[in-house]
């Protein structure tokens, strides 16, 4: 092969592929066709960002975290209290969020680098249960088991307003969710995404060559956490209501089973998880409100016992041959 | 003073009763098990309905829960474990988190979501004076109990042939297949073992611990502290670990009631960083 | 005069048990040498010191004449010493090229990069594409490394080590696993090393050491037991009764 023919396999997975266009498309006519549907999917980009950020952490990074939703829920709160207290933009509460977010990320990576998947996890789930415990406690800032009401949010960009059937939330959700998704992808396909998806596939190697790991993995942790806030900022602005429930356990491992479903570590695996796991909570939650957690937890022992491959095997092969086919 | 070392002396033997089968799980198979707790909650839950339901006495019960406890976990471990030992870890959490699930939705819908109450006979209600320390029966029948499994669990694993085979099979699971030990027969039975001893420990322990459909998710972080800070090697580890734990957490709770739930955690996040491989390791191979 | 590599009474010990005991040696630049030493003599331990992943008891570690005993691994790698694997160590989902790429990357400081892209930079590209193709493996570099042929994959692991521009390169039974058959491919690669690069070879087939190494260090029971070329070491009554008592 030629220099020619060298520059453009390196250059090959960050090149937009047809199919990437047919996504963002589709995504646009469903806000343009479904107007009755905009809460539905405004929820569905706030989880399919939630679940982008977890695939930075997972898939990318390769760290297997149970507590996910610290930073969400951080994120949440942030985005709600200075709502509440007067500051009322809101892209500057998603800056102030996201970076409360992140700061809690940076701080609580040190931990997370260290040791074995099982100490990761428990590190991880400590972690959002001593932010859970906190929200609880705190109930002067949080409101506790009754939620932070009172949020006021302002007009994005002083001239849109949030209307009551979603229709502005549903955007706005949806234009930050693809901003933070270029992010996510320009990171990726950069050199630093590079060593950091080796590190994921081989760490004892990478060091070998000589790649700082822990500096590498402190930040795309702090992104992802980050990322992770925004979302949550998503939620607790859309919804003007925080409730501890943001904190919850079962809310990161949802976002898992999220990611899981749609395929981890190309980035698109938590939108199109989001898509389907909402269109599924659609469905079984009308035959069974009170049980959905019956339906999920079926999911994840199937998915497993099936064999996840076996699964999904065949999209993402399809997906691959148009990826590398080019 | 003495009384929260007693409470937490009984607490901390009860958790390991309940944890002591996840060590061998996470031992000799390095499988991340998180629906433990699912077996405890079963047994739980087995002992209230023979008890308040059928008026079987409570020391009846209690054998009768770890039996159903254990051929729960046989049961699921030959359908459905067995096909996820091999996995990526990744798989194993999210294979026993929708276990966890599918288990606290089976228990709110046959049984509700409020807190259960067992019936304790009387003569488990009274206090016993003990010179320096007044112990509620309660609470000395848990010690009691639970320090004997304790001792009968080193005896088996020290004395028996199964013991060895066992202590094999957690040092070098390989090693152990390659001296014709059936690993996959000793970790059914260890599996089942250890679930009964789950749902002894959910029954005995159902006043103090608290039962509820969402048990296994609140002891969840729980087991995984006594397995993870005791080691996978012997019993030594967790037991002291499960100890510590009981104690450290009556004594927060009661101490410190407005921050208790934090010490734990943030012990565990000190601990694990501390020392990643567990508190009692052997400080081998570095 | 100064070296590539030199250690000065290296010693690391276990609690009582001595690991390696005093090990001094040199290894001239551009040096072809090789290490050898029945099982258990301390030959990892030995990578291990040299690394960074253990640190010595006493003793001292020069590269080029710069004290190196105290420093990190990933400095020491950025500072030209580095190793392979005896088992393979690569990244599965990576290309061939994209594993090179990176590790090119890394030694010009840019695997930390966002702006840059890797085929935007010429250097990169270039220096990588000379790696794999004195390698031979400008055929599949496109292609996931999971799906390389073993040998092939072997070849690898030396090439990956070459991208970081080592000035100093282990390489830890470079033939490790190889077929008989495919031994020739691995020669033939390790000939095609820079001429300034200084190599030392832990190695058990002692074909392959003796068409390679220029220069013989034995290793016993975690000391050299003695040194010398091809011929003084073949003929040694010492190494042959540490080989023939062992096996």
């Amino acid at each position: 092969m030629t220099y020619e023919g060298a520059r453009q396999a390196l250059a090959a997975p960050r090149r937009w592929q047809t199919m990437e266009f047919d996504f963002w498309l589709a995504i646009l006519a469903a806000y343009a066709l479904l107007p009755e549907r905009s809460l539905l999917l405004n929820e569905t980009a706030i989880l399919g960002l939630f679940a982008l950020s977890l695939d930075l952490v997972l898939g990318i990074a390769g760290i297997v975290s149970l507590g996910h939703a610290a930073f969400f829920g951080l994120g949440a709160y942030t985005a709600g209290l200075i709502g509440k207290l007067g500051l009322t933009e809101p892209i500057l509460g998603l800056l102030i969020a996201g970076l409360a977010a992140g700061a809690l990320g940076f701080a609580t990576s040190f931990l997370v680098l260290r040791g074995s998947d099982l100490t990761r996890l428990m590190v991880t789930l400590s972690v959002s249960l001593v932010m859970l415990e906190l929200a609880n406690r705190l109930t002067t800032l949080t409101g506790g088991a009754d939620g932070l009401q009172g949020i006021v949010i302002g007009a994005v960009l002083g001239t849109f307003e949030f209307d009551m059937f979603g229709r502005v939330a549903a955007a706005y959700s949806l234009i930050i969710l693809f901003l933070l998704f270029l992010l996510a992808r320009w990171l990726v396909n950069a050199p630093f995404g590079l060593a950091v998806q080796a590190i994921a596939s081989n760490p004892l190697r990478s060091a070998a060559i000589g790649i700082p790991i822990t500096r590498r993995l402190i930040a795309i942790y702090s992104i992802a956490a980050a990322i992770a806030g925004i979302a949550g900022a998503l939620l607790a602005q859309t919804t003007q209501f925080v409730s501890l429930d943001v904190l919850a356990f079962h809310r990161s491992a949802e976002v898992m089973l999220v990611l899981v479903i749609g395929g981890t570590g190309y980035l698109y695996g938590g939108l199109v998880g989001a898509v389907l796991f909402k269109l599924l909570q659609d469905q079984l939650s009308d035959l069974t409100p009170q049980y959905w957690q019956f339906w999920l937890g079926l999911i994840f022992v199937a998915l497993v016992v099936i064999g996840r491959e076996r699964v999904f095997g065949f999209p993402q092969a399809v997906w691959r041959r148009i990826r590398g086919g080019v | 003073m003495l009384t929260i070392l007693v409470d937490g002396l009984a607490y901390g033997m009860l958790l390991f009763v309940l944890a002591c089968g996840l060590s061998v799980t996470l031992g000799v198979m390095n499988f991340i098990n998180l629906a433990h707790g699912a077996f405890a909650m079963a047994g739980g839950y087995v002992a209230v309905v023979l008890v308040n339901g059928y008026g079987v006495p409570f020391l009846l019960a209690l054998p009768l829960a770890a039996l159903a406890a254990g051929l729960l976990g046989i049961a699921l471990e030959q359908t459905l474990y067995v096909h996820v030992y091999r996995r990526t870890h990744l798989d194993q959490v999210l294979f026993s988190i929708g276990l966890v699930f599918i288990a606290m939705a089976v228990v709110d819908y046959t049984q509700g979501s409020q807190q259960q109450f067992l019936n304790l006979p009387a003569f488990l209600k009274v206090r016993l004076d003990l010179g320096v320390v007044s112990v509620g029966a309660y609470r000395l029948l848990i010690i009691v109990v639970c320090g004997a499994l304790a001792l009968a669990l080193q005896a088996i694993l020290a004395r028996t042939r199964f013991g060895a085979r066992l202590r094999a099979s957690v040092d070098d699971p390989i090693a152990a297949r390659g001296l014709g030990i059936n690993v996959n027969a000793i970790f059914a039975i260890t599996f089942g073992v250890g679930s009964a001893l789950a749902g002894l420990g959910g029954a005995l322990g159902a006043e103090i611990l608290g039962l509820d459909p969402s048990f296994p998710l609140k002891f969840m972080v729980y087991f995984l502290i006594v397995v993870t800070a005791g080691g996978a090697a012997g019993m030594t580890g967790p037991f002291l670990a499960a100890i510590l734990l009981g104690v450290a957490d009556v004594a927060g709770k009661y101490y410190f009631p407005s921050i208790g739930a934090f010490i734990i955690y943030t012990l565990v996040i000190a601990l694990l960083v501390w020392r990643p491989n567990g508190l009692f390791a052997a400080a081998s191979g570095r | 005069m100064t070296y590539a590599l030199e250690t000065r009474l290296l010693q690391r010990r276990f609690g009582g048990l001595i690991a390696t005991s005093d090990v001094s040696f040199t290894l001239p630049v551009g040096g072809r040498y090789a290490l050898i030493g029945p099982n258990g003599a301390g030959k990892t331990t030995l990578i291990n010191l040299l690394t960074g992943v253990l640190r010595p008891s006493s003793g001292t570690i020069l590269l080029n004449g710069v004290d190196i005993t105290a420093r990190r691994p990933d400095h020491r790698v950025a500072a030209g010493l580095v190793r392979t694997f005896q088992i393979n160590q690569l990244f599965p989902k990576l290309t061939p090229l994209q594993s090179v790429a990176l590790a090119t990357a890394r030694r010009m400081g840019l695997d930390g990069a966002l702006r840059q892209r890797l085929d935007a930079n010429q250097a990169v590209v270039q220096q990588s594409m000379e790696v794999l193709e004195r390698f031979g493996l400008m055929d599949v570099m496109a292609q996931p490394v999971a799906t390389l042929a073993y040998g092939r994959q072997r070849l690898l692991e030396i090439a990956l080590a070459v991208a970081c521009g080592p000035k100093v390169l282990l390489l830890d039974e470079p033939a490790a696993g190889v077929p008989e058959a495919e031994r020739e491919g691995i020669l033939t690669g390790l000939a095609a090393l820079p001429r300034d690069i200084a190599v030392l070879m832990i190695e058990h087939d002692m074909d392959l050491v003796f068409r390679f190494a220029e220069h013989i260090l034995v290793l016993a029971a975690g000391a050299i037991l003695t040194q010398g070329s091809p011929a003084q070491i073949s003929a040694d009554p010492k190494v042959r009764e540490v080989y023939l008592g062992h096996s």
